[in-house]
């Protein structure tokens, strides 16, 4: 600090060796194209998009591309996706357990039952191991001590079963339908 | 079945449209499948893993994927089995309680000996006339002995099975009361290693007492309900200066410090104590702030007491969850005599339930083979 004639000569140089244009406009304007099954576009950070392992290795595939097209995915939960993915990142930067831990709970808490099993299948397809845990495990907590009916209509999914075979699996263990919460 | 059906009869009504819709509407179908009914089983295995056995269960009749996917990952836990040693002949008998079944084993390697402890499929055994201790898998057949020791009428046990090298076996004798010897071995050891130790506060040896291995302690609760503990490492012993579990005064006026067993759980100890035909009253220490704490429910776990070792088990069959079975079989094998915490009473009613009194040497729960075909 002191030495105030070393550290121009020192600034100087440094501006010489990376010149404005490489730390200013060349690594954070790499951005990459997402369009979702809904023809939306999403600019991402090459390093949000690199988190997804199924873009990542698109690229890897296809390097000249500009615009990933990602057929299975709307633009809801992508956004979602994209939010989680960009606070991982910060993370990555400064490693901090706790606050971390916080973040993803945050995140799960707030988003609605629909948008939860929306993101699902999305960070399953873009093979987002961290969040997919997260998710699964919010999923499992949301459906803990829950009716059958509540399961169901918590994930829309369509019962195959006829009214018999649906009563004899319930027959079969029958304590595990006592005491469940209200819906 | 309803909903695939609708779906059908949309995508019908669609056909009659003009073309725009009806593209619309079948990429509408598509996206619909790529959700939920799509998606590979591995996925939902993803997320049955974190579900308890109940809500597996329930999740499993949400519909006919769902019901696969969740039945193959779905952890149902096996029933230790009820040993019987017959007072005379090479006979034993193993009753299973959850599937209600009786099997015979002819073990003549056990000839002349009696039991002292079981856990994780391993007997510990005692032969008096030649002072012989060994340990012998039922189900493998395998003998490990020990070197000879002169036990009286004292509690022994096991840490793990004698495969282990951290396998230590363990038994405490009061010289006086405030004196007490601890004897330990290993497999493989020439002898056995006994130790006086000094305690604070009185302890006493006897048949009724009851001995668990826990994360590196040996917990030995005694006739009145005083905790010793042995620590393996350190090789030290402790009576805790813990007032023994509070009973009902009429727990108190009848015998009620023999009926008790002890057993080990996820690293906590849990005491039950019985009294007669009177609801038993199960305790978990906590051992940060040193006292005994009343369970009024086992949230769905299930215990087995037997006078020498009692085990704990989760995730078993519905019937048998949330109580505590002992060792006796009512009604010609057809059921154990439970107390169930749910419904606050034992089943059968009616029937006398001296456990400080019965025979210590008569039967023991021990773990099944994993694989029963190799078995049966």
């Amino acid at each position: 600090m002191s030495s105030s004639t070393d550290s121009p000569t020192l600034t100087t140089e440094t501006t010489q060796l990376s010149p404005q244009p490489d730390t200013e406009t060349a690594k954070p304007t790499k951005k990459i194209t997402l369009k979702s099954s809904d023809n939306q576009i999403f600019e991402v950070e090459e390093s949000v998009a690199m988190e997804f392992a199924t873009v990542k290795s698109f690229f890897e595939d296809s390097p000249s591309t500009d615009t990933v097209p990602l057929p299975n995915v709307t633009a809801k939960p992508l956004s979602q996706v994209i939010e989680f993915c960009k606070e991982q990142i910060k993370f990555k930067a400064n490693p901090d357990e706790a606050q971390k831990k916080k973040y993803n709970a945050e995140f799960v808490t707030e988003k609605s039952d629909k948008d939860l099993v929306d993101m699902i299948p999305v960070a399953n397809y873009l093979e987002i191991k961290d969040l997919l845990d997260v998710l699964n495990q919010a999923v499992a907590d949301r459906i803990e001590n829950k009716s059958v009916e509540y399961v169901r209509s918590f994930f829309g999914i369509d019962n195959d079963f006829t009214a018999e075979e649906e009563a004899a699996l319930r027959r079969e263990h029958a304590w595990a339908y006592e005491g469940v919460d209200e819906d | 079945m309803g909903g695939r059906k609708r779906r059908k009869v949309k995508l019908l009504s669609a056909r009659v449209a003009d073309d725009k819709r009806r593209t619309r509407m079948k990429k509408k179908a598509m996206l619909e499948m790529q959700t939920w009914s799509d998606l590979p089983l591995e996925l939902l295995h993803l997320i049955f893993i974190r579900l308890s056995l109940e809500d597996n269960i329930r999740s499993s009749i949400a519909c006919k994927r769902w019901n696969t996917a969740a039945i193959s990952v779905r952890v149902v836990n096996q029933s230790p089995w009820l040993m019987y040693f017959p007072k005379f002949g090479n006979m034993y008998e193993l009753y299973d309680p959850a599937q209600r079944k009786t099997y015979s084993l002819e073990l003549p390697e056990l000839y002349g000996s009696r039991v002292c402890y079981t856990k994780d499929g391993w007997l510990l055994l005692y032969r008096p006339r030649t002072n012989r201790v060994f340990f012998f898998n039922p189900f493998s057949r395998e003998v490990v002995k020990l070197p000879r020791f002169e036990l009286t009428y004292q509690i022994v046990a096991f840490s793990c099975a004698p495969a282990f090298n951290t396998c230590v076996v363990f038994t405490v004798r009061h010289i006086s009361p405030t004196i007490v010897a601890i004897s330990t071995c290993h497999p493989g050891a020439t002898e056995w290693v006994t130790v006086n130790y000094q305690n604070r506060l009185p302890f006493v040896s006897s048949i009724w007492n009851k001995i668990v291995c826990c994360n590196g302690f040996f917990f030995c609760l005694s006739l009145t309900g005083w905790l010793g503990v042995f620590d393996l490492l350190d090789r030290t012993w402790n009576v805790l200066s813990l007032p023994p579990p509070k009973c009902p005064e009429n727990f108190f006026e009848k015998n009620w410090w023999k009926g008790k067993f002890m057993l080990e759980h996820n690293g906590d100890i849990l005491v039950i104590y019985t009294c007669s035909s009177e609801c038993p009253i199960i305790f978990k220490l906590h051992r940060s702030n040193m006292f005994w704490q009343e369970m009024k429910t086992l949230d769905g776990m299930t215990l087995f007491a037997s006078f020498l070792s009692s085990h704990s088990r989760t995730d078993l069959p519905g019937m048998m969850r949330n109580s505590v079975y002992f060792s006796k079989v009512r009604f010609f094998g057809k059921r154990c005599i439970s107390y169930s915490l749910d419904d606050c009473r034992y089943y059968p009613r009616k029937q006398c339930h001296d456990w400080g009194e019965q025979d210590p040497f008569e039967n023991i729960w021990i773990e099944p083979p994993e694989d029963l075909s190799s078995f049966i």
